[in-house]
């Protein structure tokens, strides 16, 4: 049986916050040669887009703050949006604000929400050797 | 037949888990009319689920067992503040509200309690601060009873060999269930240090049974619902037989909302149905088995019982650690626990002096791979990235949790009473939840750590991570104490029948009534004691 969540009610984020949280997923869990798939593969973007419209709603405003100015700060600094960004880039600016004491408190719950939509997914069950029978 | 307002009884069961079940089972089978009255609802296996971040295992954004959402809030004192909770936030000590309680979605380890957890004052004297106590009854008044728990409900082990407890009389219906890898690392692990590791009884059918099959060994048991009918809670035995019998009336989806007195008395109860009408039935007997918390809450709602109810609260301290050995040891058998260690749940000393009591240690349940990355990763670990991913790519399956259930040292301050201000959606003041354990359940808790961690190297893991518990207040799903037993009302809040004390025909049937809570997982003394006390009902009818 998959994974239950709610249903999206409207759609939650713009199509560049979408985009931006996109790349962001795939670099919280990214996709390898050895390990596989990661999160965007594993359905996690879809997951936390349909818990901003279920549990973590009331998320909705600070998650688009977060992504809005994770784009801003990619534009200032290199001229491109987050999500065309080389994947070191990428990782070298989730750094940065990781280490930030105010934004890497929610950068850390974004990663948790990202997790989660990965550890709840069957290609990360296969990833690990988890089985289902039953 | 449905309840209607007004409508009379021989007895009213408020809770349909481990002790009301049972509790309305017998009498009901003994030609008693009974209304058992459940706040939660009967829950399918589909409508239970298999949400990795929705159960009663991993509570993340609610409970799929109940009770769940805003209708049901607690309030819980801690820090110098009271916060406002919702049942699946930490800190709420949730159980199942369903049909079958806690047993609907439990790991159900069926242990019956050391002879020593009834005599913990007799044994280690009373900490300062602390209101250890004796219980009223011994081993030897339970046995009989814990033998008809475990014959009625279907336990699965192997009672040849549980050298902590005097010899069984009747052996287990079932034989143990499959042996996994990490049971066997663990079982060499213990060999080497010279340690007894016995098979942990399990309340799950190894081969079929009553016309339910054997388990299919999947991976998900402890909190969720059984996808074959296997795991024997009262849902699929004492409550069916209840119904059967004609004289069981089963109303889910009711709120008591208070214990009807007449002097001293009990004469019925009231309750809410799920659209908030107030109903009223009657009875000879009535019987509180919602759990420590809410039994306690609804005594006090009704203004009975004496200035113990509510207090003692105890759950179970559970140290633990991880241990990742040189061999993948997943093989993904369920339920997964198979192997403990019951030397140490007595008799510990440390280089301060005497341990108080201590606990069973075993290997745990499957760990589902969400509840893993939450709680199980060495501390330093990268939370994000590529290391991260390919962290839990190479050690899932190398892993091996180990706890177990320590034996709390009673504070008379871990409390339930009525909040002041918060209200539940049927008006009904909730339960307000406040103080900690006693800091010796810390240090006994400690020592077991020490203990998980020598059997883990004993097993030749490679690397170990965990931490030892701080002070805090226990309770949750093995929440216990709140109403305890005892023969002096000065110090306990049930006599040695387990009713109320002042009040002949008011019985608390759950696991409010133990005085302490023993070394071991607390299901099999809750139903033991529920069919004690239903003897008793009808023996003094």
């Amino acid at each position: 049986m998959p994974p239950r969540y709610n249903e999206p009610i409207g759609m939650p984020l713009t199509e560049q916050q979408q985009s931006s949280l996109r790349a962001v997923a795939d670099r919280i869990v990214p996709a390898d040669e050895k390990t596989g798939p990661g999160a965007v593969e594993a359905g996690a973007v879809e997951y936390l887009l349909a818990q901003l419209s279920g549990d973590l709603t009331s998320l909705r405003d600070d998650y688009q703050t977060f992504l809005d100015d994770l784009n801003t700060r990619a534009q200032s600094e290199t001229g491109t949006g987050f999500a065309d960004l080389p994947s070191d880039r990428q990782d070298e600016l989730l750094q940065s604000i990781a280490a930030d004491p105010e934004q890497g408190r929610f950068f850390r719950r974004v990663v948790e929400h990202i997790q989660e939509g990965f550890y709840i997914s069957p290609i990360s069950w296969q990833m690990i050797g988890w089985k289902v029978t039953g | 037949m449905a309840a209607m307002d007004g409508a009379r009884y021989d007895a009213i069961v408020v809770g349909a888990g481990a002790g009301g079940g049972v509790i309305a089972g017998v009498l009901a089978e003994a030609g008693k009319r009974v209304l058992l009255l459940e706040r939660g609802r009967n829950l399918s296996f589909k409508e239970v689920g298999r949400d990795h971040l929705r159960n009663q295992r991993l509570s993340q954004y609610g409970n799929s067992a109940g009770p769940d959402g805003p209708a049901h809030p607690r309030v819980l004192e801690t820090h110098g503040r009271s916060l406002t909770l919702l049942p699946h936030e930490g800190g709420y000590h949730n159980n199942a509200a369903t049909v079958g309680g806690g047993t609907r979605v439990y790991g159900a380890q069926a242990w019956r309690f050391h002879p020593l957890d009834f005599q913990m004052a007799s044994t280690y004297g009373v900490p300062e601060g602390s209101s250890l106590a004796d219980w009223p009854i011994r081993f030897e008044d339970l046995e009989p009873f814990y033998a008809r728990a475990e014959d009625e409900l279907g336990v699965a082990g192997d009672a040849s060999w549980m050298p902590h407890l005097p010899p069984y009389r009747t052996p287990y219906p079932m034989p143990p269930m499959p042996m996994t890898e990490s049971g066997r690392v663990m079982q060499r692990g213990a060999k080497n240090l010279g340690w007894d590791a016995i098979r942990v009884p399990l309340a799950v059918n190894s081969v079929p049974r009553h016309g339910r099959p054997a388990c299919i060994n999947c991976q998900h048991c402890v909190g969720f619902a059984c996808p074959v009918d296997a795991k024997n809670g009262t849902q699929n035995t004492l409550i069916p037989r209840a119904l059967a019998s004609g004289n069981c009336t089963l109303e889910t989806d009711m709120m008591a909302a208070q214990i009807l007195v007449d002097g001293s008395r009990a004469v019925g109860v009231a309750y809410f149905d799920a659209s908030g009408n107030r109903i009223e039935a009657q009875a000879d007997v009535v019987v509180v088995a919602g759990g420590a918390v809410e039994s306690a809450r609804l005594l006090l709602l009704s203004g009975l019982g004496n200035d113990n109810v509510g207090r003692n609260l105890q759950g179970h301290y559970y140290p633990g650690a991880m241990g990742r050995l040189p061999d993948p040891v997943y093989d993904g058998i369920g339920p997964g626990v198979t192997t403990a260690i019951t030397q140490f749940c007595h008799g510990n000393e440390a280089e301060d002096g005497r341990i108080i009591g201590g606990a069973m240690l075993a290997d745990d349940f499957v760990m589902l791979p969400a509840t893993f990355w939450k709680r199980a990763l060495p501390p330093g670990t990268p939370r994000w990235g590529l290391e991260a991913k390919r962290w839990m790519a190479e050690n899932f399956r190398y892993c091996v949790d180990i706890k177990g259930p320590v034996q709390e040292i009673p504070s008379p301050d871990a409390r339930v009473t009525l909040d002041s201000d918060v209200r539940d959606a049927y008006g009904l003041p909730v339960a307000h939840l406040s103080g900690t354990t006693h800091p010796e359940t810390v240090r006994t808790a400690r020592f077991m750590f020490g203990k998980v961690v020598e059997w883990l190297r004993g097993a030749g893991a490679e690397e170990i991570w965990g931490d030892p518990p701080g002070l805090y207040l226990s309770g949750g799903q093995h929440q216990a104490g709140t109403c305890r037993m005892g023969d002096d009302p000065a110090t306990s809040a049930t006599d040695r029948h387990c009713r109320v004390h002042g009040h002949d025909n008011l019985y608390v049937g759950d696991g409010s009534v133990h005085v302490t809570n023993g070394g071991f997982n607390p299901f099999l003394t809750i139903m033991a004691l529920a069919y004690r006390t239903a003897d008793h009902i009808l023996a003094s009818w």
